[in-house]
């Protein structure tokens, strides 16, 4: 019996092996820069080695054991775990486009850094741990357990379809952009290579792989963000630490700013919010509200926080600990680890203001060569607008997806630190997607194949399923990508509200109030999916963006509500429920015994 | 019936300890984004103090929190006699 697996003794090891690896990699490659090696040279193995790096992991960590492919064998300790929680919290979404975000509105963009935080702190206070307990290898399979209701499991699982498709593509997406612009690939073939090495990693070993891979793409992105960073901050402040020196940097970023407009936002959150396209800087970085009004800040903060704490891919990751208090204290490193990044991010997006402003606001002869670099790489658009032979702060735009890739252009660094932080972010966005994309395929074998279509599928069966809608969600994403573009902010925001209404008060009923019956739980989800999921496809068809008066970027907090409203008058006006799923209730707050899943399947190996 | 009863003190403290928890997040970040402008005027280490809050302050809040959580969440169990031997 397997009920307490242990750790791996070397595990700390194997990931100083991993990690020292890299960064003498990345030195490496530095060195070969400054002996006059090509870019080309350099910048494709830049990307290339730490991609195979990562599959070598993904390729070792294989399995065909089915507790491990769900669960990465319930062995995963704490910090690991918040690795991984942290990765697919944040995502190349959070690495490219929010740190993006918030070079264009500053403060405004806390909004949603501030939301990650909040939600998974939420997820780990009030889910993580019970769904631990419960131990289901899939969300829908825990509303299965939790209620007794096959119907109910299927339905989750096609509720919970929708976002994490939008997120896994947008992962995918930005991973590919980020690296056709250093790869001898078009954008179509860079997204083929990631996505195939993506799905690769979910069919190959699901949670395992997901997981270990998943905590070196975090210890990758961590440098890839903070080494560029820190040689600026250096330079600029002289102390390494940027997120406690950018202060010094807002009284001469204030007086660059002077000319930038101060009048209250009367727009919408999507107007607000940069998108793909490039763009001045138009706002000043410290002045709150400028672009979002304090209601919009709060609800798009709010459908963030619900969005991350009910969000399947991550959830599901809470059967990966070993118990119910080590799942408790993994959340908590979840939390300080995004907490980290989201600390570091309006620090590298005040950096990049400033090196760009700085650079521009001298008057020079010739318009600096960065200017040009960004805009051959189509990272920025520059014209010089009142004809004075210069090009000013105010007449440069910024691709959005690119401001993190333009903190080293700016500063005429070496190439390996563009490098680096480009693959920093497709390093996260691949632990992101993978996530997603295990979330997808496991729930569509075990809660969808296996409920429906065939309900006498060996377990064998069920994890070939699983790989192999792991393999054709990656190849549907790709066709998807070439077809169809997205804005993954967008697409994160939509993603995460939608999540906000139809998992968040079903989840948050099912733990807390043991009365929630079957159909109040169905009720309460159809309500949220249906509500936000009209909101946001008739307000982006026909309604310009918003529907009976709800932005679809916050559908959530129309949706939220009448969700929970509806789960509790349903349950209310059906009968109580049975002595089985009380008990449920009971032992999945009780931290302590045998996880719950685990009991039912030996049982029923037993009477079988 | 009887474990049920003796699950009852168990379940409100945890409960209280969950909203605390999360109730007293979302209050501090809407009190703070509330008084942002005003906060702004007190300048700490040159950060603005209301924006230093709403970018750093109430996220290193949050992990303190997040590790408090677990450490008294398993006092209250412990106290309740659950561990988390298997």
């Amino acid at each position: 019996m397997n009920a307490r697996r242990t750790t791996h003794p070397r595990l700390g090891l194997y990931y100083g092996i991993v990690t020292s690896t890299f960064v003498s990699f990345v030195l490496l490659m530095g060195l070969f820069e400054q002996l006059g090696f090509q870019q080309t040279y350099i910048s494709n193995f830049m990307i290339l080695g730490p991609l195979a790096l990562l599959g070598g992991i993904a390729f070792a960590t294989r399995t065909l054991d089915r507790l491990d492919f769900h669960t990465a064998g319930r062995r995963v300790p704490p910090v690991f775990s918040g690795l991984t929680l942290a990765a697919v919290t944040i995502g190349g979404t959070g690495f490219f486009a929010v740190t993006g975000a918030l070079l264009f509105i500053g403060f405004d963009g806390l909004s949603i850094v501030l939301g990650w935080t909040l939600g998974l702190l939420a997820a780990g206070v009030l889910f993580l741990p019970y769904l631990r307990k419960a131990g289901a290898y899939t969300l829908p399979a825990y509303f299965g357990q939790r209620f007794g209701s096959a119907d109910l499991r299927w339905t989750a699982a096609l509720c919970i379809l929708p976002p994490l498709w939008l997120l896994f593509v947008g992962e995918l997406k930005i991973a590919g952009f980020v690296a056709s612009l250093f790869l001898p690939l078009s954008s179509g073939g860079a997204v083929i290579l990631i996505g195939f090495l993506v799905a690769a990693t979910v069919a190959l070993g699901g949670m395992r792989s997901v997981t270990w891979t998943g905590a070196a793409q975090f210890i990758i992105a961590l440098i890839g963000l903070g080494v560029p960073l820190i040689v600026m901050a250096v330079m600029v402040t002289n102390l390494p630490v940027p997120q406690l020196t950018y202060g010094e940097l807002f009284d001469r970023l204030g007086s660059y700013e002077a000319t930038l407009a101060r009048n209250p936002p009367s727009g919408s959150i999507a107007q607000a919010l940069p998108g793909e396209s490039l763009r001045a800087i138009a706002r000043p970085f410290l002045d709150p509200f400028l672009s979002l009004t304090r209601g919009q800040f709060i609800a798009l903060m709010l459908c963030f926080a619900m969005g991350i704490a009910a969000l399947p891919s991550l959830l599901v990751r809470a059967g990966s600990t070993r118990t119910v208090f080590e799942q408790r204290r993994a959340a908590a490193w979840g939390v300080f680890l995004v907490v980290l990044v989201a600390i570091t991010i309006p620090a590298y997006a005040a950096y990049v203001r400033y090196g760009a402003m700085q650079e521009l606001s001298v008057a020079k002869a010739a318009t600096p060569a960065w200017v040009k670099s960004l805009q051959d790489a189509r990272l920025a658009g520059a014209q010089d607008a009142d004809g004075d032979g210069q090009i000013s702060a105010s007449e440069i735009a910024f691709s959005r997806d690119g401001a993190v890739l333009a903190l080293p252009v700016i500063n005429n660094y070496p190439f390996v630190l563009t490098l680096l932080a480009a693959i920093g972010g497709i390093a996260i966005a691949m632990a992101a997607a993978a996530a997603h994309l295990l979330a997808l395929a496991a729930s569509l074998s075990e809660d969808v194949y296996a409920v429906i279509a065939d309900p006498a599928a060996s377990p064998g069966r069920r994890l070939l399923m699983a790989r192999l809608f792991a393999l054709a969600g990656g190849a549907m994403a790709i066709a998807w990508l070439t077809a169809l573009d997205l804005d993954v902010l967008k697409a994160a925001c939509w993603a995460l509200s939608y999540t906000a209404a139809t998992i968040f008060p079903v989840l948050l009923l099912s733990i807390w109030w043991s009365r929630l019956t079957s159909a109040g739980a169905l009720a309460s989800m159809l309500t949220g999916a249906v509500v936000s999921g009209s909101v946001i496809v008739a307000g982006e068809l026909v309604g310009g963006g918003s529907f009976l008066g709800v932005e679809t970027l916050i559908a959530g907090m129309l949706g939220a509500p009448l969700a929970l409203i509806a789960g509790i008058g349903v349950s209310f006006a059906t009968g109580a429920p049975d002595e089985a799923e009380r008990n449920f209730v009971e032992d999945m707050r009780h931290a302590g015994g045998d996880t719950l899943y685990d009991r039912a399947t030996r049982r029923a190996t037993r009477t079988a | 019936m009887d474990e049920v009863r003796q699950r009852r003190p168990h379940f409100v403290r945890t409960a209280g300890l969950a909203i605390f928890v999360v109730g007293g997040m979302i209050g501090l970040v809407v009190a703070a984004s509330l008084y942002v402008r005003e906060l702004d005027n007190i300048v700490v280490l040159a950060f603005p103090l209301g924006y230093w809050l709403m970018a750093q302050g109430i996220m290193i809040v949050a992990v303190i929190a997040a590790f408090w959580f677990a450490a008294r969440q398993e006092r209250i169990d412990r106290t309740h006699g659950v561990t988390d031997e298997v």
